[in-house]
């Protein structure tokens, strides 16, 4: 018997994976088509992908994760001369479908979401998110994956479109009425879901969560940190840390930011520039006068932690991390936060060499 | 206000810190109306011999001679500037500096006879005192035009404080020490290049210097875990900084 459903935000439809290559062209209505390309072994980026034969979706994770679209490592906030006053730089009005994006990319962009209405808006981040269309895709985990005890192996917000691998067929969910509206565009491609569909969802989702193969305990941490503050893992860590900030800027949640002025040689006119920084840098907490609060690499690296576990959790009731393994896989001194954690909540460290 | 009284000078080097000045084209009449250029011996003639407000000096100090003329340069200018990897950091003519002169002549000219009167080679900060480095190998146009302008205003100028990884992630390139296991000096060397090497699939070889706080025993112990011989990693880390920074570390 079909399973009826209502179409709208919510509704879940069945497309057969042989009509993905069409259903993906339809969505190039929507906006320009990206999503994970390998460049080269070992080397996959979000990037233009004009036919689905482009896209790496087996692949695992993306050098720099989703926030380069909403938030470039350096952008002109303005230009500046004596003559013509502050001027803005136009606005794209190009509409991105990012495809692919996994579940913990998309618990991410909910953080930033967040992060960047809440206090002190942030209307440049705004007004790119809202030019971002995102069809998320699953995924089968690997060794550095450890988005499911951080709460991030599903997405239940932040996606327009998101699409399960159940086999021969994707099980398609709806976040948005601009999904809905995807959806329509598609509307011959799409089939009814029937109870085998669900049955088989719910096995992908078991297979997945089999997948895991790290023990944490992700509401231990912010306790584990504070009671290990002067832990040795710390120095242990700082001892190797390059201070290179590759975690931070692969970063999906990371969102640290340095304004900085470009002035040019008639010392009239220049550029108001904002560029990535992160607390993993020596000179984040240099303050006037030169006294550093976090002269250590060590206290660094545990700063960055405290931020993505407690502070992130007191200020917007989420993690910080979503446990997708990119400084795992970034770090050029094989630091494995997924070891830190281990130690730090006093768990058998089950983690691979970064 | 009066425009500033610049000289650009040169001691040992290759001379292309000044031919990146020069390689400014664009940009060369901009500095050459924001500045009153008294002396750029390289690029023009009339050079005067007066006072400085900012004097750029490329090249280390290699012989006796290069040592006289910058603390003559010193005494009649204001700020000094050392401009480039060999001023800052000693470059590469500073990779030998653990061996006896004597050595090294009898090596490159078959005598002992010191007739250039060479020494110890020196970064320009180790003999007088230096306001500002710009490193690089040779330094870059942008740095060197934002480095005039800020100077111009007051400021110190904007360079990066980070290394070079941190620019190849922003690229989005493959990591050559972690995926292919090459000698890369990308985490200890500063940024600026916009990771220029690793961008075209070659290994950092460091020629910007080393980036503040480079954590080089990390560096070495990760390059001798991939198998690295103790001689190579250090001869690779010495090639440009070896009179300055490193020289207690290796
Ligand atoms: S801290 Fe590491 S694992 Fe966690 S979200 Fe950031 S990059 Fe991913
Ligand atoms: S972990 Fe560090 S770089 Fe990342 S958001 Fe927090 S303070 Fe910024
Ligand atoms: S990527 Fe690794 S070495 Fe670089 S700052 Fe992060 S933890 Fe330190
Ligand atoms: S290739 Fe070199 S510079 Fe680039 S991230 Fe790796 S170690 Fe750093």
């Amino acid at each position: 018997m079909a399973t009826e459903v209502l179409l709208g935000q919510g509704s879940v439809r069945i497309l057969p994976k042989k009509y993905a290559a069409q259903f993906y062209k339809n969505l190039g209505v929507f906006g320009e088509l990206h999503g994970p390309v390998q460049v080269k072994p070992g080397l996959v980026v979000f990037g233009p992908a004009a036919s689905f034969s482009d896209l790496a979706l087996d692949q695992v994770r993306t050098l720099l994760p989703v926030k380069k679209y909403l938030f470039p490592p350096k952008e002109e906030q303005y230009r500046f001369s004596t003559r013509e006053g502050f001027v803005e730089p136009e606005v794209e009005e190009k509409r991105t479908v990012l495809f692919g994006v996994h579940p913990c990319d998309i618990n991410a962009v909910a953080l930033l979401d967040r992060v960047t209405s809440w206090k002190y808006p942030d209307p440049k981040y705004r007004a790119r998110r809202q030019r971002l269309i995102i069809v998320g895709v699953d995924c089968i985990p690997d060794e550095y994956c450890f988005c499911l005890p951080m709460g991030s192996h599903t997405a239940d917000e932040g996606f327009d479109l998101f699409l399960t691998d159940i086999g021969e067929e994707y099980f398609v969910q709806v976040g948005s009425s601009l999904g809905e509206r995807m959806l329509r565009e598609s509307w011959d491609l799409v089939k009814q879901v029937e109870q085998e569909h669900i049955e088989a969802f719910h096995q992908r989702a078991e297979e997945r969560q089999k997948a895991f193969r790290h023990d944490l305990d992700a509401h231990r941490l912010a306790q584990a940190i504070l009671v290990g503050f002067s832990s040795p893992v710390w120095d242990e860590v700082g001892k190797k840390c390059l201070s290179c900030g590759s975690c931070a800027a692969t970063c999906p949640t990371c969102c640290c930011y340095d304004v900085l002025d470009e002035v040019n040689l008639d010392l009239k006119s220049g550029v108001r520039i904002r560029r990535w920084d992160d607390c993993m840098q020596p000179e984040f907490a240099l303050v006037a006068g030169g006294h550093n609060f976090r002269a250590e690499r060590s206290t660094r690296f545990k700063m960055r932690f405290m931020h993505k576990i407690n502070s992130f959790k007191a200020e917007f009731q989420r993690l910080g991390c979503v446990g997708c393994g990119r400084c795992i896989a970034g770090c050029p001194a094989d630091i494995n936060v997924i070891e830190v954690f281990q130690k730090i909540t006093g768990k058998k460290v089950t983690s691979v060499a970064g | 206000m009066s425009k500033p009284k610049v000289g650009i000078f040169g001691l040992t080097g290759c001379a292309g810190c000044q031919l990146a000045i020069i390689n400014c084209e664009d940009e060369l009449l901009d500095i050459v109306g924001a500045v009153d250029l008294k002396s750029f011996v390289m690029a023009q003639s009339n050079n005067e011999e007066t006072e400085f407000d900012v004097a750029f000096v490329e090249g280390s100090v290699v012989t006796r001679e290069d040592e006289h003329y910058l603390k003559e340069i010193r005494s009649k200018s204001g700020i000094l500037v050392a401009i480039g990897s060999c001023a800052c950091f000693g470059g590469i003519q500073a990779a030998a500096n653990d061996r006896e002169r004597e050595d090294l002549l009898q090596i490159v000219y078959g005598t002992k006879e010191n007739f250039y009167e060479a020494r110890k080679v020196a970064a320009l900060h180790e003999v007088v005192k230096v306001e500002l480095q710009i490193p690089g190998c040779p330094i870059e146009k942008s740095e060197i035009i934002s480095g005039i302008a800020s100077l111009l205003r007051g400021d110190t100028p904007l360079i990066p404080t980070y290394p070079v990884c941190l620019e190849c992630k922003y690229k989005e390139n493959l990591c050559l020490l972690k995926e292919r296991g090459d000698m890369c000096l990308g985490p200890v060397t500063r940024a600026g290049c916009d990771a220029r090497c690793p961008s075209h699939g070659v290994a950092c070889r460091g020629c910007r210097g080393p980036v503040e706080e480079a954590n080089t025993a990390s560096e070495y112990s990760i390059l001798l875990e991939k198998g690295y011989a103790e001689e190579d990693i250090k001869r690779a880390l010495r090639t440009f900084a070896y009179a300055t920074e490193l020289k207690e570390k290796l």
